[in-house]
């Protein structure tokens, strides 16, 4: 069994079996994350696609500093926000009170299957999605993410509350089906 | 209280999807691994420098001889080269005097045999959906599409590009592509193309190549140094690339002929070098230049007729030095018809195929091609074909799928073929 380490020094190498060893290593994984980013699996294979072809030919650049799974990952997201460039981050600026509606909205009792949460994210705008994604899961400051997608903090902020506000909408309206059914 | 709420949702989604994994397609990696192909980096002016000295060497080597040996070309004298070619036993042996010999019978009528042009250039009248060459570099098409035409890859074309072989007679020959607008409309599926891709390879290109050789034994020729430059035309909406073609090649070529019928066959091994420039980005930002260095080995058999029936056959072996290979073949047949002044009006079916070592990948395609060409000089040719063809790429991998293409592609162009003897 070939441990990480090998694998990366072989894939620099350009090794045709090391490269399909990462690929079969780690696909679940980094598709997981092009799932939460694209709306539809087709997007999401289209990511993973490109952003491994990415991996593949940049591996010679990851340096020992950091962990290459986190480097894999950082590839990914920029391929996928490369994919949901077209999104206008600046567009419907959102005042700041609606941070209290939010918050008013959520209990804490949710119990929803993977599934379900990963569907409520992909119906997301591809703007509020990324931010989101960016931020709640994937653990990018508002500055990194203002860096990434080219956009003022305040943006960053105001897209993840917009996000927030939608997901809440969709996880109020699903209690209260729950309820009615 | 707020906060904590506030955190519920965030904490929600992060432990509900923090570790989410799916299992993509198992074609998601074969696209990936036709992507991947290791490429160098080269001093592209060197071979941009190397293509034009060749190209610039070759038109004036060419030029000078054209103005030394000017060749006639009226009925009449070519009824007497074929008379000095049938006493020289077929040879093609130029050195008795014409002056010396009169004609049999004059060339009251058309007849196929008057379209031997001269015997200096015994083949310039073939029909062109063989002759013609295509420079579609198929390294150039996405990745993830079959290459286009893998019995008409450049290095191939390139060494047989010089069809300057002069039986019996050492001669120094040089022919050249100037001028090819190439149309390749084999494209990707829209749905193929990554929504990341802003470019996409134009269909059309513009090739200039130019190509020597040299006739060493009665039958056997050896070729020079070859180059061709290739430029697509992109506007703002398509991906452009540039890409050379040099090699030198050392090869035999031999032709029986009797008659009207010629069988000609030829073994040729040469080392190439392909050059690669993308001026924009395309699918990979990394690869804006490329080089690869080859081996190359071509071999073909064809028999050729007069009256214009053809049956060519060739093999090809490509060993790139990034360790993959591929060997493909394609037999074809040729029907046409030469008209008055040599306007030829040919139709071809090809079937080729070919077997690469990446990813068990076979390429399969049939194509049938309309081709016509007219000579409106003795070493100068216009021409245009249009080909019209169906790819099968079966790939297996971890299960066999079937990548389909149809093809397309129209060539239109001038070439040159100018020989000296010894």
């Amino acid at each position: 069994m070939d441990t990480p380490q090998d694998l990366i020094l072989a894939c620099q190498k350009g090794k045709a079996w090391a490269q399909e060893a990462l690929y079969t290593r780690y696909k679940s994984r980094l598709m997981g994350i092009a799932m939460r980013y694209a709306g539809s699996r087709e997007h999401a294979q289209d990511i993973l696609q490109e952003g491994f072809v990415r991996i593949l030919t940049r591996c010679q650049n990851y340096k020992d500093k950091g962990s290459f799974e986190g480097w894999m990952t950082r590839i990914i997201i920029n391929t996928a926000i490369t994919f949901n460039r077209k999104w206008d981050y600046r567009r419907n600026e959102l005042p700041e009170e609606h941070e209290e509606w939010i918050d008013s909205q959520i209990g804490p009792d949710h119990q929803l299957q993977e599934k379900d949460l990963l569907e409520l994210v992909q119906k997301l705008p591809a703007g509020y999605r990324t931010v989101f994604n960016m931020y709640v899961i994937d653990g990018y400051s508002h500055e990194e993410i203002a860096n990434e997608l080219n956009i003022s903090e305040s943006t960053s902020k105001t897209q993840l509350m917009k996000a927030k506000r939608k997901l809440a909408e969709q996880l109020t309206r699903q209690e209260q089906m729950d309820k009615a059914l | 209280m707020k906060e904590t709420n506030k955190d519920a949702l965030e904490r929600l989604f992060h432990d509900g999807l923090n570790s989410l994994r799916h299992e993509p397609d198992p074609e998601v990696w074969s696209a990936i691994r036709s992507r991947v192909k290791p490429s160098r980096k080269i001093g592209a002016f060197w071979i941009w420098s190397g293509t034009a000295m060749v190209g610039v060497l070759a038109l004036g080597i060419g030029i000078r001889s054209l103005i030394n040996d000017p060749v006639s070309d009226t009925p009449a004298q070519k009824a007497t080269q074929q008379t000095i070619t049938q006493r020289n036993g077929n040879t093609g042996n130029p050195s008795a005097n014409p002056a010396d010999i009169k004609p049999e019978q004059p060339a009251e009528s058309w007849s196929p045999a008057d379209h031997i042009p001269n015997v200096a250039n015994p083949h310039f009248a073939e029909p062109p959906a063989e002759a013609l060459p295509v420079t579609l570099p198929s390294s150039i098409a996405s990745p993830s599409t079959p290459a286009v035409y893998p019995s008409e890859n450049p290095q191939r074309i390139a060494s047989r590009s010089p069809e300057t072989f002069v039986p019996g007679t050492p001669a120094l020959a040089l022919s050249g592509l100037p001028f090819s607008i190439n149309t390749n409309l084999l494209q990707p599926r829209p749905e193929d193309i990554p929504a990341t891709d802003k470019y996409r390879p134009s269909p059309w290109s513009l090739s200039t190549g130019f190509g020597a050789s040299q006739a060493l034994l009665s039958n056997t020729s050896i070729l020079m140094p070859n180059g061709s430059f290739t430029r697509n035309i992109a506007n703002r909406n398509w991906g452009s690339w540039t890409s050379f073609n040099i090699q030198y090649a050392f090869g035999t070529n031999s032709y029986l002929r009797a008659g009207l019928e010629e069988y000609r066959y030829g073994l040729d091994v040469q080392q190439h070098y392909a050059g690669l420039i993308n001026t924009v980005e395309y699918i990979d930002a990394d690869r804006k230049t490329g080089f690869v260095r080859t081996y190359d080995s071509v071999g073909q058999f064809s028999h050729h007729n007069y009256r214009m029936v053809t049956v060519p056959l060739e093999y090809g072996m490509n060993i790139p030095t990034c360790k993959n290979w591929n060997i493909d073949w394609s037999v074809g047949l040729n029907i046409g018809r030469i008209y008055r002044q040599d306007a030829v009006l040919a139709l071809g079916s090809y079937y080729s195929q070919e077997t690469l070592n990446k990813g068990s990948n076979w390429i399969t395609q049939t194509r049938i091609s309309l081709g016509l060409s007219y000579r409106f000089h003795p070493q100068m040719q216009v021409y245009g074909r249009y080909a019209l063809g169906y790819s099968l790429n079966p790939v297996y991998r971890n299960e066999l799928f079937h990548e389909r293409h149809h093809i397309q592609g129209m060539q239109f162009g001038i070439r040159f073929q100018l020989s000296k003897q010894n």
